[in-house]
């Protein structure tokens, strides 16, 4: 069976590309492996958003 | 999955199960009755808690529980499932205990690589292998696969299989990460609205230090004054101390006259005083010097008055007693009188009329009272001591005004004027040093309680200095979530878009392989993943048949399971009851293609021997569940499996 299936982080690039916007490179990686859980529960979702806040505080520093 | 084993769960007595070499097809017969629903549950029942019948209400563990086994005095259940999940082995194991009173809760204990898992772990590992949302695609009954006919009806397809679906496919991953974006946005705003605060708040305090900066030198200033007023004051005082410390002796005796002069003018009044109270005295005092001479006379008068009193009581007595003896009735009460009484009276009547009666003259009497005034007061005593102070008085002040004509001539060279001027002056200045002693000491608590508040708002200044970098920070951090949040919301459409057209690709090319009429040609999808049978004229084909349904939901399940984001077994419980031979065939040739692993579930009438030798190949390995009775079941590797 092959794989051709859809990849997110391609949307993704390609939405940056098509808006000309540059991220750092990884960001968007580092961001979808964070919320690969999908759990809807209440407390993985605060802890999502706490690790998704230290992510882009910590990118935010490195930038020129 | 690696394994399967339930103990006493449904119709499966005691513990027993299926150990399964991944991946393939496998495939477990057995009649109606036998337990082959009853597996797909025990599956369901192990990762979630509970599990439903064909009408949707949940089953209650005590209908769960084998019979036999309860006859025989147990009261608990079992399922334990292994599975991979990339190289990871999660062991499962879930128990129910029936207690007398009724069933507690489950307990899952689960482990990933022979380590057990926490209560959050078990729920996120269960959620990441096969979350129960999208379960309806992995773990399904065949009788209720004309459910996904429903997505052919956007306004009306079920919410639940459209969200199911787009899990399956990976699209929460861009929904959560745009409403995780959003709540990272949200929260750097409000911290930036802080900031600004913040900043506003720094303007303040540097206008309050600025003020606080100039009321301390106009506090400054006051105090400096304040202290050159005091020095020229005590300067005053050290001049006028210096003049009068040449006039010191002088001073005192200026003093001591002072002193004389008010006491000879205290003595002057005093004096006065007692003169008019001699005057008052003297008044009374002739009674005094009369009352020597009067006193023999007096006393004469008084023996002749009193003797003449006593005669005029004896007549008197004479007469009544005379009346009475000559009445014979006593004069006073009228009481008639005995004999004896008679005698006695005449007795004192002859004893009375026998003595001499002598009769007072009125000049006496006169005279006695003319000299009752003149006695003897005490007030001449009291005069003569006046008069004696009154003289001590002059001989005091006498020699007081000796002493103040001496003193007098020894001051006369002093200066007076301009001494009497330098003690007014140093009095002044030393009143003047006190009111500035006072002023000084509330300046100087006014300044330092201006300076403490100064001190305050430079502390507070610094801190707020101390952010002006994190402001920065904060700023980038709101252009990189905005950013990325537009990217995340763009591409959200085009992703959604690509997993749709990829869904319909696979499906139409999997529809193509099991459709028994050549002339459909593919499926188009529609925005709830529904899909609608197309001619080679791109026409929709309506009028669907149940079988015909049965077959696209088939495609659809096959077309999610190729697109998944996860893989995972699919269990397969009676799926080809409204099929025809030709399209029951067509769906066994394909189910090796379906998924890495996929279990069939199936009854004679569906599929016979001669059907299921046809994909041999395929086929992994194959079960038959056995009566034992009508309460037990046993699972038992098929000949030739």
């Amino acid at each position: 069976m092959t794989d051709n299936r859809p990849d997110p982080i391609h949307a993704l690039n390609d939405a940056a590309k098509e808006m000309h916007i540059a991220l750092p490179k990884g960001l968007i990686e580092e961001i979808l492996e964070l919320e690969s859980d999908t759990s809807t529960e209440h407390s993985t979702r605060t802890r999502t958003v706490a690790a998704l806040m230290r992510v882009i505080e910590t990118r935010a520093k490195l930038l020129p | 999955m690696t394994s399967l084993r339930l103990t006493d769960f449904g119709i499966f007595y005691g513990n027993q199960g299926l150990t399964l070499l991944q991946p393939g097809l496998y495939v477990v017969h057995g009649h109606n009755g036998r337990g082959k629903t009853t597996l797909l549950n025990a599956i369901r029942w192990c990762l979630y808690g509970r599990y439903s019948d064909r009408q949707g209400r949940v089953v209650p563990p005590e209908v769960t529980l084998n019979r036999q086994a309860r006859r025989e005095g147990r009261a608990e259940f079992v399922v334990e499932v292994i599975l991979l999940d990339g190289s990871d082995e999660y062991l499962l194991r879930r128990k129910q205990f029936i207690s007398p009173s009724g069933p507690a809760p489950s307990q899952l204990y689960a482990e990933r690589n022979g380590s057990p898992l926490t209560s959050g772990e078990r729920e996120r590992a269960i959620d990441q292998i096969l979350g129960e949302q999208v379960s309806q695609f992995f773990l399904f009954d065949g009788e209720q696969l004309q459910r996904y006919e429903l997505l052919l009806h956007e306004d009306g397809g079920s919410t639940l299989i459209k969200q199911g679906i787009e899990q399956i496919l990976g699209l929460p991953i861009i929904d959560n990460s745009l409403a995780d974006l959003g709540s990272v946005l949200d929260e750097l705003n409000k911290r930036l609205a802080r900031e600004a605060r913040a900043t506003e708040q720094l303007e303040r305090l540097g206008v309050r230090a600025e003020q606080a900066q100039a009321d301390l030198e106009v506090k400054d200033s006051e105090i400096a004054l304040l202290g050159r007023e005091r020095t020229e004051q005590r300067s005053v005082i050290a001049a006028k101390d210096g003049f009068l410390q040449k006039y010191e002796n002088q001073i005192e005796q200026v003093k001591k006259l002072e002193t004389l002069d008010e006491r000879i003018a205290y003595l002057k009044q005093n004096r006065s005083q007692l003169r008019g109270l001699l005057a008052e005295e003297l008044q009374e005092t002739w009674r005094d010097v009369l009352a020597a001479a009067v006193d023999p006379k007096r006393k004469e008068l008084e023996r002749t008055v009193e003797k003449a009193q006593r005669g005029v009581s004896i007549g008197v007595l004479r007469e009544l007693l005379e009346q009475s003896v000559s009445q014979h009735r006593c004069a006073l009460c009228k009481q008639a009188l005995e004999a004896d009484d008679e005698l006695q009276m005449e007795a004192e009547w002859s004893r009375h009329a026998a003595g001499t009666s002598e009769t007072p003259g009125t000049g006496d009497f006169v005279l006695l009272q003319l000299l009752a005034p003149i006695v003897d007061t005490g007030h001449a005593r009291i005069a003569i001591g006046l008069d004696s102070t009154i003289a001590d008085s002059h001989s005091q002040e006498l020699a007081l005004r000796q002493e103040s004509s001496r003193l007098r001539e020894a001051l006369e060279n002093l200066p007076e004027g301009e001494v009497s001027d330098a003690q007014r002056y140093r009095d002044r200045a030393q009143q003047e040093i006190g009111r500035l002693n006072t002023a000084i000491e509330q300046a100087t608590q006014e300044r330092a309680e201006i300076d403490e508040r100064l001190q305050r708002t430079r502390d507070e200044i610094r801190k707020a200095n101390a952010n002006t970098g994190q402001r920065m920070e904060l700023a980038r951090a709101i252009d990189l979530a905005q950013n990325l949040r537009s990217i995340f919301g763009v591409a959200k459409g085009q992703y959604r878009d690509q997993l749709r057209d990829a869904v319909e690709a696979s499906a139409s090319e999997v529809f193509r392989s099991l459709t028994n009429e050549p002339e459909f040609k593919k499926l188009r999808i529609n925005g709830s993943y529904g899909l609608e049978i197309l001619d080679a004229h791109g026409d929709e084909v309506g009028g669907r048949s149940a079988g015909q349904e049965q077959v696209v939901a088939l495609s659809l399940i096959a077309a999610l399971n190729r697109n998944a984001r996860r893989r995972a077994p699919v269990v397969m419980d009676t799926p080809f009851g409204r099929l025809d031979p030709i399209h029951r065939g067509n769906i066994l040739r394909f189910l090796g293609h379906l998924a890495e692993q996929v279990f069939l579930l199936v009854h004679g009438g569906e599929v016979r021997d001669e059907d299921l030798a046809k994909i041999a190949g395929d086929i992994r390995e194959r079960f038959e569940l056995a009566r034992v009775d009508p309460d037990r079941t046993t699972i038992e590797v098929a000949a030739g499996g």
